[in-house]
């Protein structure tokens, strides 16, 4: 379940998962959007070395400051039923991504190709 | 029938390129010079960012002593290619989820490899304890049934693939949980993971006396203790379900209070994963 981490004016990730694995971005962008203010956002599309139980992503990063998009986000979005065009039904499932953000690696700085 | 003769896959040169470079070419000694060749393939181009993405991802691709190679590359990508580091780290949380998610005895194979290339991703300092702990507490609570006649797909009880796989994650980074903090978390951690292993040993697929070959296996109890031991060698390791249990209660009380009423032997705080 998706959990409302509240610290101010930070990025606050989202990830769908369980999307139809033959949907496009650009299907994707068709049937969601048009997607909350974001800051970034990007789609992933499925892994189909998971055969069957392969499905497609999306990850976007949202303020932390409209929480209350995010929430509205989530309560649109979270069980939705997508489905494919041979009829099979996908219920994505929306939460907090387990990954945020790194930290600025120091050791190895210099950009310098 | 006649044998189907598989087509060989035609990559094209840029592809067969990075695959090189991360299947063959690394090793322990020359980590840096491929995070040199890496940064030099045009990151640029969609198809290509996409592809070395893809195959940053799959550790499970590799010799398993060659994961940590692995995490140690993309260590040192990360101050360079901060976007696509990015997407290979939610990639391997993917990853982890889907396996539980699954749960195939196929997949066993690509789930221990994945928690280690987590594992060493902590230890590169690519993400954090928290994320280790969350991942850790999906692994002994997602999908798992806590009532002995409620049988879980995701988890079942005479599979004790979840054990090894958090055994495995433990071993990797758990050592190097090194602040106050994060000791304490993972105290807290431990905890539970004794309660999970008690609660599989304890559950009746283990106890029939007739046939030897059910009981829980001696190799599971091994590797159990010694990553106990090699995690925290002076832990009080519980000698039953009732003791593992009375400690959860014992943790409850002492940092929930408010929630006595509820006696569901869950941390509440596994919303995040």
């Amino acid at each position: 379940r998706k959990d409302k981490k509240d610290k101010t004016n930070q990025i606050v990730k989202i990830v769908m998962r369980h999307l139809p694995p033959t949907m496009t971005e650009a299907q994707f962008l068709d049937q969601v959007g048009p997607l909350p203010e974001n800051d970034s956002y990007y789609y992933c599309k499925a892994d189909w070395s998971l055969g069957q139980e392969a499905t497609c992503r999306a990850y976007i990063d949202m303020s932390s400051k409209d929480i209350g998009e995010v929430v509205q986000f989530r309560d649109r979005f979270d069980g939705y039923v997508f489905v494919d065009h041979k009829g099979v039904e996908y219920m994505a499932i929306v939460e907090y991504a387990p990954f945020q953000c790194f930290l600025k690696n120091k050791a190895r700085n210099d950009d310098s190709k | 029938p006649e044998s189907s003769k598989r087509e060989p896959m035609v990559r094209p040169a840029m592809h067969e390129y990075i695959r090189y470079l991360i299947f063959e070419e690394l090793c322990k000694q020359n980590v840096d010079r491929c995070i040199k060749m890496l940064r030099r393939i045009d990151w640029q181009d969609p198809e290509t960012n996409c592809y070395a993405i893809k195959c940053l991802s799959k550790a499970y691709l590799l010799r398993f002593q060659l994961i940590r190679c692995l995490a140690d590359l993309v260590s040192g990508l990360s101050s360079y290619q901060p976007r696509a580091v990015t997407i290979v780290i939610d990639n391997v949380f993917e990853d982890i989820r889907a396996g539980l998610e699954i749960h195939s005895p196929r997949m066993a194979q690509r789930r221990i490899a994945m928690a280690k290339y987590l594992g060493e991703m902590y230890n590169y300092k690519l993400v954090e304890s928290t994320n280790i702990l969350n991942t850790l507490y999906s692994i002994i609570s997602l999908g798992v049934s806590n009532d002995q006649n409620v049988v879980s797909p995701l988890d079942p009880p005479d599979s004790l693939f979840r054990l090894k796989l958090a055994c495995m994650l433990l071993d990797t980074c758990a050592p190097y949980f090194t602040s106050q903090a994060t000791r304490k978390k993972l105290d807290y951690f431990l905890v539970f993971f004794q309660h999970y292993y008690w609660f599989k040993k304890s559950h009746p697929v283990f106890s029939k006396t007739e046939n030897t070959s059910d009981l829980f296996p001696i190799l599971m109890d091994h590797t159990y203790r010694d990553c106990l031991l090699n995690v925290r060698p002076k832990l009080k390791i519980y000698k039953s379900l009732e003791q593992a249990k009375a400690a959860i209660d014992h943790l409850q009380e002492k940092l929930y209070p408010q929630l006595k009423t509820t006696n569901n032997a869950q941390d509440p705080s596994l919303g995040t994963i």
